[in-house]
């Protein structure tokens, strides 16, 4: 038997990490090439939740069901490493993948917010973290605490770390995806 | 860059043929180092250098040259070696290959990936845009190598173009058609919200703003997509797809259409012989050089 240790199955607003963005991207990139019959690509680079088809459904209707998905300036930045480095794709591949990108962040009117390493300089308690977990991580605390949301990570040994320390809420993509798919 | 042919008479015993050593120096466009050396008869020497594409005048000037001195030096045309066609396959023909038959199953598809703003199609793109920029100068060698082939690229590129503006022409007529934006707004209203599960205009259209609207749903219409149900725009398209198409029926949008489908038919006849012609240059040069279609690792990820 299925049993869900889901902790909210209503996140009205969150602010989403890169890695969670990625993933989504990734199995929003192998969806399109799928429905073209070519094959799914870099499915291993995922979380281990994220490898069966039944998780993939749940983590992308989750996310889906996020009514207001806020990210950093910084996400975005990263993205584009995390897409060179760790999938290495290229020329028209690439093209592609940020042709599909652009149009699921838009579906999912995915809103993208500016913090500025300044802003994050001039409050005491982010400041001291900037040199600690980098200003990407930094921003994303900023903005939960900003809007009194959580942070959706799969990041529990930086990000969400800190993030319980300083008493942001910060959930895990484990807490969120039911167990036993 | 220099290819030069050296070429020695061998002392052959009295009674018995003449040889020649030739040194084919450059042969697959090594810089320096030792070329090939082979011995040939003077037929076959002759021959080789016929095959080379030296006028008859002056393979006789060489073996004149030969008997009289003993040795000869002959420039001839750089051959392409199998440095290049790696080069060319992996950078090139290959990516080109994956890129075009892409193309065709989104032309056969019907699907044609066009996007309202800015206007364009996001998988079919011209020629030198399936390729990285880095890549182009060989891209640009084969061309220079095929006239031929460089003609096809172009008229693919030309029915990207044209392609375009027919479905530019489609979607402007769609968009701007009042029978087509009174059936929007008609599937549009609070009740029709309702019935979706939806209460704000971002639950069912995402980023995309009301202003853009008739734009975006005269794009679905053109593209007739498979949504994931991930998308937020999932259940009104699905939900009112079949009525959504049947607009393409419409007396001032059905030109337009007719127009559309056969330029794709077009694109995809051009896109299937631009593919053959490329397979068939790919296994000449592969058989031709001895080298390999690919070696199986071009894409593979990061571990």
């Amino acid at each position: 038997m299925k049993t869900s240790r889901r902790l909210d199955p209503t996140l009205h607003i969150a602010v989403i990490d890169s890695s969670i963005l990625f993933s989504a991207l990734i199995l929003h990139f192998n969806y399109v090439n799928e429905q073209l019959d070519r094959p799914a690509k870099f499915v291993d680079k995922l979380d281990p939740l994220l490898q069966e088809p039944g998780g993939q459904e749940t983590f992308m209707n989750l996310m889906r069901s996020i009514s207001i998905k806020l990210i950093s300036s910084h996400v975005i930045g990263e993205l584009q490493g995390l897409v060179q480095h760790r999938l290495r794709l290229k020329g028209d591949d690439l093209s592609n993948f940020w042709e599909f990108s652009v149009e699921l962040v838009k579906q999912w009117n995915v809103d993208e917010r500016l913090i500025s390493i300044s802003e994050l300089g001039a409050d005491e308690h982010l400041a001291s973290l900037i040199s600690l977990i980098g200003p990407p991580d930094t921003g994303l605390l900023a903005l939960a605490h900003r809007n009194s949301c959580p942070v959706i990570t799969e990041d529990e040994k930086t990000l969400a770390r800190e993030a319980w320390r300083i008493h942001v809420d910060c959930r895990l993509l484990k807490q969120l995806m039911p167990v036993g798919l | 860059m220099l290819r030069l042919l050296h070429i020695r008479k061998e002392d052959s015993p009295p009674g018995t043929s003449t040889t020649y050593t030739v040194i084919d120096n450059g042969r697959h466009g090594e810089k320096s180092g030792f070329g090939e050396s082979c011995a040939f008869t003077r037929e076959a020497l002759t021959s080789l250098l016929s095959q080379e594409g030296l006028p008859s005048s002056a393979i006789e000037d060489a073996l004149g040259e030969l008997d009289e001195t003993g040795s000869a030096q002959i420039e001839l045309q750089p051959r392409i070696g199998p440095r290049i066609i790696r080069a060319w396959f992996d950078t090139v023909l290959n990516p080109l290959l994956q890129s075009l038959e892409l193309e065709l199953k989104i032309l056969q598809k019907r699907n044609l990936t066009f996007s309202f703003r800015p206007e364009k199609f996001e998988l079919i793109r011209p020629i030198r845009r399936l390729l990285e920029y880095s890549v182009w100068p060989n891209l640009e060698q084969i061309e220079e190598l095929n006239p031929a082939l460089k003609e096809a690229f172009q008229r693919h590129d030309k029915d990207v173009d044209r392609l375009l503006d027919a479905v530019i022409a489609l979607h402007t007529a769609l968009s701007t058609d009042p029978e087509f934006t009174k059936l929007c707004d008609s599937l549009l209203t609070p009740e029709q919200f309702e019935e979706l599960g939806a209460t704000e205009h971002y639950e069912v259209f995402g980023a995309y703003p009301p202003s853009d609207r008739y734009n975006l749903i005269a794009q679905y219409v053109v593209n007739n997509p498979d949504q994931p149900a991930y998308y937020s725009t999932a259940k009104f398209w699905n939900r009112n797809r079949e009525i959504l198409l049947a607009t393409l029926q419409f007396p001032g949008v059905r030109k337009r259409y007719l127009v559309t489908i056969q330029m794709a038919d077009q694109s995809a006849s051009d896109n299937r012989e631009l593919i053959r012609t490329l397979k068939d240059l790919r296994r000449d040069l592969s058989f031709g050089h001895d080298v390999p279609l690919t070696t199986g690792d071009e894409n593979k990820p990061a571990a």
